[in-house]
C-alpha cells in the first residue's frame, strides 16, 4: 500500500506537522488542563519518585533509631508516625502510582494507540493523588501524622485510643488517594480492551498489558473494600456510629477484614505488573521470543483470583476454626504455584535465547534472586503453626520487604533503564547503575536477610526501641548499616537517572533491538505517539516486521488521516482485535482540576469538621462533574469516515459500544464490590459481633420501603422507556420520560433519607442502627445520582446531543437506573426482611 | 445507532475465567457456610451420622466439583469448536478457558478437601 492510499498526498513532514497542531500542549498555567497520557504517566512516575524518597528517609530515621538498644534517637510517639508513615507512603503514595505512572504512559505505546480511553480521567486521577498525598504528608510537617499503623488497626485506631486529627489524616488522605486509584483501574480495563492497534487480538497482546488487565480488574475489586473501611471508621470517629465499638455491637475483627480484603491483592497489585514488564524486557535480552505466552497469561489470571483468597492469612492469630484457617493457608501456598509458572517462562526464555547481560538485566537478576527469597519465605508464613511463632516479628517486616522490594523494586530500576532511551531520548550509561545495582542489592540483602533472624529471636515489630539484654543490638545495627548503603544506591541511581536524562548520548530508534510497538516511535515520542497505527499479525511487530517503524512515520497504515482537528485514536474489537471505531479523543480541560479542587475542599474541609464547608465541596465537584459530562460527544450524526487501508470506520459517538459505555459497566463492578462489601458488613456484625441482639430493630411499617421500592422500579421504567422513545422517535420523544425519571429519583432518594430518620433509633446507639443508616444512605445517594443522570440526559436531548445514533447518555442513565433498582430492593430485603425473620 | 459485532466479546474473557469463577463461589460458599454454620451451632447436630455443619459443606464442596467437571467438559468443547476465520485468538482462548478450567478444579479439591477430615467449629 502507498502512502497516498492514507494521506490524500500530504508528505511525511506535514503529516507530523498538522499532527503535531492538534497533539499540542497549552503552556504556563494550562499545563494544569494537560491530559495527555505521556505528561499525566511522567507526573505520576515524578510524583511516586518524590514520595518514594519521603519514604525512604522515614526509612533511614527507622533504622538509624533501632540501631542500638536504648536508643533515644526519637521518642516513641514520633517512632509511631514514622513507622506507620513509612508503610502508608510506600504502599499508597510511592508503589499504586509508580505503577499506575507506568501503565499510562507505557501501555498506549505498547498497544499501538495515540492515547488512553479518557484522558481526562487519568488526569483527574493524577490531581488526586497529589491533592491526597498531600494531605497525609503535608500532616508531618504539624506532628499530626498518623501513627496507627498503616493497616489502622481498630480499636487502636477508634476515638478512643486516638482521640487526635492523626487517622482522621490517614483515612481521609487514602480514601482520595484511593478514587484516583480507582479512576485509573476503570482507565486501564476499558484502555486495554479498546484502544489497541489493528491486528492486536488478545493472543497477540504484550503480557505487560495482560499482566495490567489483571491488575486493574484487582484494583476496582480490591479497592472498595477498604474504601468502604475507611469511610466507616471515619464515620464512626467523627459521629460516633459504632461500626467497630464491641460494647455497641461492633467488631474490631471487621476492620481487618475489609482492610485485608484490600491488603493482600493489593500485594499482587504491586507485583503483577512488574513481572509485566519483566516479560517485556527479557526476550529483547534474550533475543528470543517470549516461551510459554499461554501459560504466563492462565498464571496472571490464577494469582488475580488466588489473591482475593489469602486476606485472612494475616489473621491467623485472631481465634478462628482450624478449618478455615486451612482454607486461607491452601489457598496461601496455592498462589506460589502460578508465581512460579511465570519464573521457569523467564529462565526457559533465556534458555531458549542468546542472551547478553544489559544494565536492565543486572537488575533483572536482582530481581529473580531476591524475590525467590520473598516467595519461600511466604510459603512457610502461609503455615499456621510457624506464622503463629513470628506473628508480628521482624521476620515478617523481612518477607514483605523481600517481597515489595525483590518482586516491584528491583523490576521498577531494570525498567528505568530500560525506557530511560524511550522516555529522555538519551542513552544510559552502564558504569554508575552497576555502582548503584550492587549497592542497592548488597545494601538490601545485608539488611533483611539478617532481620529473619532477628524475628526469630522474637523481636516485635514497631517497638521504638528494645532493652540490650535480648541480644538484638549487633542484628540491628547490621540491618541499619546494610539500609544506609541500600540508600546510597539509590540516591545514586536517581543522581544517575538524572544525569543520563540531561547529558546522556542522543539514542537512536530502538537501541536495545526490541520487538514491542512503543520502540517502532521517534525517541522521545511525539504526544500523538505514532503517526499511522499498523496492522499486527505477531506478538513482536518490530521482528516481525523491520520495516514498520519506518511506515508508521511515513502515515502509511490506519489514521494517518488528520481532519477535523481532532485527537483520534482506533477502537477495536475487545478479543479479535478488528477495528470498529474511531474514537475521537478529548483535548486539555480545566474539569479535571477543578473537580480534584472541588472534592479537595470536601476532604480537608471534613477533616477540620466545617462540614457546611464539605457540603458545598460536595456540591461544587457535582456539578463540575456534571459540566465535565456536558462538554462530551458530538451535536451532528456521524457517517463512516476513512480510516485507512481502505476501512471506513463510525466516530465513537455512534457507535453501540464507546468506551464511556464500558467505563460505565466497569465503574459499577467497583460500586457493586463495595456495595457487597457492605452486605458483607451488615452480616457479619449480625453473625459474629458481640452485644447482640440490638435494642430495637428497624420498624416495620411496610410505607417507607414501599414507595422507595416503587419509585426505582418506576424510574428504571422511565430510563428503559427513554431509550425506545429516542430510537423510535427522536430525543424530544425522550425528554418526558426523563423528567419522570428525575422525579421518580428524588421521591426515592427521600424515601431512603427517612429511614434512619423515621424507622430506626439514632445511628449512635447500636452497630445495628449505624449500619442500616449506612445502607440507606447508599441507596439514597444511588437514587440521587439516578436522578441527576435522568436531568443531565434530558438536558443533552434537548440540547441535540443525542439522536438514535447518538444514544450514549440514554443508555448509561438506564443502566444506572437498573443497578440502583436492584441495589435499592436488595437493601429494603436485607433491612426488613433479615430482621422479620431473625425476630 | 449502529449495532457492532463487539459488544458482546469481552464476554469471552469471562467464560474463560469460568474455572476459577466456580473456585472463588466455591470459596465463599465454604467460608461463608463455616462461619454462619458455627455461630447458629449447626455442628451440633447430627445429619446422616455426621455433624450437619461437615455435611452441609461437603454437599457444597461436592456441588462445586461437579459444577467443575462440567466446565471442563465445556472447555474442551470450545477447544474442539475453535475453527473459523478467528481461529488464532478463538483456540488461545479456548486453551486458556481449558487450563483455567484446570486450574480451577485442581484448586477446588487442594482447598475444600479438609472439610472431609477436620471439625469444623473446632
Amino acid at each position: 500500500m502507498s502512502a497516498a492510499d492514507n494521506d490524500g498526498g500530504r508528505s511525511p513532514v506535514e503529516l507530523h506537522r498538522e499532527l503535531e497542531a492538534i497533539w499540542r500542549n497549552p503552556g504556563g498555567l494550562g499545563r494544569l488542563t494537560v491530559v495527555n497520557h505521556s505528561v499525566i504517566g511522567i507526573r505520576f512516575m515524578i510524583a511516586g519518585a518524590i514520595f518514594f524518597v519521603i519514604g525512604g528517609v522515614l526509612a533511614m530515621l527507622i533504622r538509624a533509631q533501632l540501631a542500638t538498644s536504648d536508643n533515644a534517637f526519637v521518642g516513641h510517639e514520633a517512632y509511631n508516625q514514622i513507622f506507620t508513615m513509612h508503610g502508608t507512603v510506600m504502599m499508597f503514595l510511592f508503589a499504586i502510582p509508580m505503577i499506575e505512572g507506568v501503565a499510562l504512559y507505557l501501555l498506549p505505546k505498547v498497544l499501538g494507540a495515540r492515547d488512553l480511553a479518557f484522558p481526562r480521567l487519568s488526569a483527574f486521577g493524577f490531581l488526586c493523588l497529589v491533592f491526597g498525598g498531600s494531605i497525609v504528608v503535608g500532616s508531618m510537617l504539624f506532628g499530626l501524622a498518623p501513627d496507627s499503623g498503616w493497616f489502622m488497626y481498630t480499636p487502636l485506631s477508634s476515638r478512643e485510643f486516638t482521640p487526635g486529627i492523626n487517622a482522621d489524616i490517614w483515612l481521609i488522605g487514602i480514601t482520595f488517594v484511593e478514587v484516583s486509584a480507582v479512576a485509573i483501574g476503570i482507565e486501564l480495563v476499558v484502555t486495554i480492551l479498546k484502544i489497541r492497534t489493528a491486528g492486536m487480538a488478545l493472543h497477540r497482546m504484550p503480557l505487560f498489558a495482560w499482566a495490567m488487565l489483571v491488575t486493574a480488574f484487582m484494583i476496582v475489586l480490591g479497592f472498595p473494600p477498604l474504601i468502604l473501611g475507611a469511610i466507616m471508621l471515619e464515620v464512626e470517629r467523627a459521629f460516633d456510629w459504632p461500626f467497630f465499638i464491641a460494647d455497641r455491637g461492633g467488631d474490631a475483627l471487621l476492620w481487618q477484614h475489609l482492610f485485608w480484603l484490600f491488603g493482600h491483592p493489593e500485594v499482587y497489585i504491586i507485583f503483577l505488573p512488574a513481572t509485566g514488564l519483566v516479560s517485556l524486557m527479557i526476550p529483547t535480552f534474550a533475543r528470543h521470543p517470549f516461551v510459554g505466552y499461554t501459560a504466563v497469561v492462565v498464571a496472571l489470571i490464577a494469582t488475580g483470583f488466588i489473591s482475593f483468597a489469602l486476606w485472612v492469612h494475616h489473621m491467623y492469630v485472631v481465634g478462628i476454626p482450624y478449618l478455615a484457617l486451612v482454607f486461607f493457608s491452601a489457598a496461601s501456598m496455592l498462589v506460589a504455584i502460578p508465581t512460579a509458572v511465570q519464573f521457569f517462562a523467564w529462565i526457559a526464555t533465556l534458555w531458549a535465547g542468546r542472551p547478553y547481560m544489559g544494565l536492565p538485566m543486572l537488575y533483572l537478576f536482582g530481581f529473580l534472586f531476591t524475590f525467590v527469597f520473598g516467595g519461600l519465605t511466604g510459603v512457610m508464613l502461609a503455615l499456621v503453626p510457624f506464622d503463629w511463632q513470628v506473628h508480628d516479628t521482624h521476620f515478617v517486616v523481612a518477607h514483605l520487604h523481600y517481597v515489595l522490594v525483590g518482586g516491584f523494586v528491583f523490576p521498577l530500576l531494570a525498567a528505568a533503564y530500560y525506557w530511560l532511551p524511550l522516555i529522555s531520548g538519551r542513552n544510559p550509561n552502564p558504569r554508575l547503575g552497576h555502582l548503584a545495582f550492587w549497592l542497592i542489592f548488597i545494601g538490601f540483602h545485608v539488611t533483611f536477610f539478617i532481620m529473619h533472624f532477628t524475628g526469630l529471636m522474637g523481636m516485635p515489630r514497631r517497638v521504638y526501641t528494645y532493652h540490650p539484654a535480648f541480644g538484638w543490638d549487633l542484628f540491628n545495627l547490621i540491618s541499619s548499616i546494610g539500609g544506609f548503603v541500600m540508600s546510597a544506591g539509590f540516591a545514586l541511581f536517581f543522581i544517575d537517572i538524572i544525569l543520563q536524562t540531561l547529558h546522556g548520548r542522543r539514542a537512536r530508534r530502538n537501541p536495545w533491538g526490541a520487538g514491542t510497538l512503543e520502540w517502532g516511535m521517534s525517541l522521545p515520542p511525539k504526544l500523538y505517539n505514532f503517526a499511522s497505527l499498523p496492522e499486527v499479525s505477531g506478538r513482536d511487530p518490530l521482528w516481525d516486521r523491520p520495516e514498520l517503524a519506518a511506515e508508521m512515520a511515513g502515515g502509511h497504515h490506519y489514521l494517518g488521516i488528520p481532519r477535523n482537528n481532532w485527537q483520534e485514536t482506533l477502537g477495536v474489537d475487545a478479543v479479535t482485535g478488528r477495528p470498529d471505531q474511531i474514537i475521537i479523543l478529548p483535548g486539555p480541560s480545566w474539569y479535571p482540576f477543578l473537580g480534584a479542587a472541588a472534592l479537595l475542599v470536601f476532604f480537608f474541609s471534613f477533616l477540620v469538621q466545617l462540614y457546611p464547608l464539605a457540603i458545598a465541596g460536595a456540591a461544587a465537584a457535582t456539578v463540575i462533574f456534571m459540566l465535565w459530562g456536558w462538554a462530551n460527544g458530538l451535536k451532528v450524526d456521524q457517517s463512516a469516515l476513512p480510516a485507512g487501508h481502505g476501512k471506513h470506520l463510525l466516530p465513537h459517538p455512534a457507535v453501540s459500544d464507546p468506551p464511556g459505555w464500558w467505563g460505565t459497566c466497569i465503574t459499577f463492578v467497583a460500586d457493586g464490590t463495595l456495595f457487597a462489601c457492605l452486605l458483607f458488613g451488615y452480616f457479619f456484625l449480625w453473625a459474629v459481633a458481640p452485644g447482640w441482639p440490638p435494642p430495637s430493630f428497624i420498624d416495620p411499617d411496610p410505607l417507607i420501603p414501599a414507595i422507595a421500592v416503587t419509585a426505582l422500579i418506576a424510574g428504571a421504567f422511565t430510563a428503559h422507556r427513554a431509550v425506545h422513545a429516542n430510537a423510535a422517535s427522536g430525543p424530544g420523544a425522550a425528554i418526558p420520560w426523563q423528567i419522570a425519571g428525575l422525579l421518580a429519583g428524588l421521591v426515592a432518594c427521600g424515601a431512603y433519607i427517612a429511614i434512619p430518620l423515621y424507622a430506626i433509633a439514632p445511628p449512635t446507639t447500636h452497630a445495628y442502627h449505624a449500619t442500616v443508616a449506612l445502607m440507606a444512605i447508599y441507596g439514597a445517594f444511588h437514587a440521587g445520582v439516578a436522578a441527576l443522570l435522568s436531568l443531565h440526559s434530558g438536558l443533552r436531548c434537548a440540547a441535540g446531543y443525542v439522536s438514535p445514533q447518538r444514544s450514549l447518555d440514554l443508555r448509561v442513565a438506564r443502566l444506572w437506573w437498573g443497578y440502583t433498582a436492584a441495589i435499592g430492593a436488595i437493601i429494603v430485603l436485607a433491612l426488613y426482611a433479615i430482621p422479620a425473620v431473625a425476630t | 445507532m449502529t449495532r457492532s459485532p463487539a459488544i458482546a466479546s469481552p464476554v469471552w474473557l469471562a467464560v474463560a475465567s469460568g474455572g476459577l469463577i466456580i473456585w472463588a463461589s466455591s470459596f465463599v460458599f465454604l467460608y461463608a457456610g463455616l462461619s454462619i454454620g458455627c455461630a447458629l451451632g449447626w455442628h451440633h447436630v447430627t445429619l446422616l451420622g455426621a455433624n450437619a455443619l461437615t455435611v452441609l459443606l461437603a454437599a457444597l464442596w461436592l456441588v462445586h466439583l461437579v459444577l467443575q467437571g462440567c466446565f471442563q467438559w465445556y472447555a474442551l468443547g470450545l477447544w474442539k469448536r475453535a475453527t473459523g476465520p478467528n481461529e488464532g485468538v478463538a483456540r488461545f482462548i479456548a486453551g486458556i478457558t481449558c487450563l483455567i478450567a484446570a486450574t480451577g478444579l485442581a484448586s477446588t479439591v487442594f482447598i475444600g478437601a479438609a472439610v472431609l477430615v477436620l471439625p469444623p467449629c473446632a
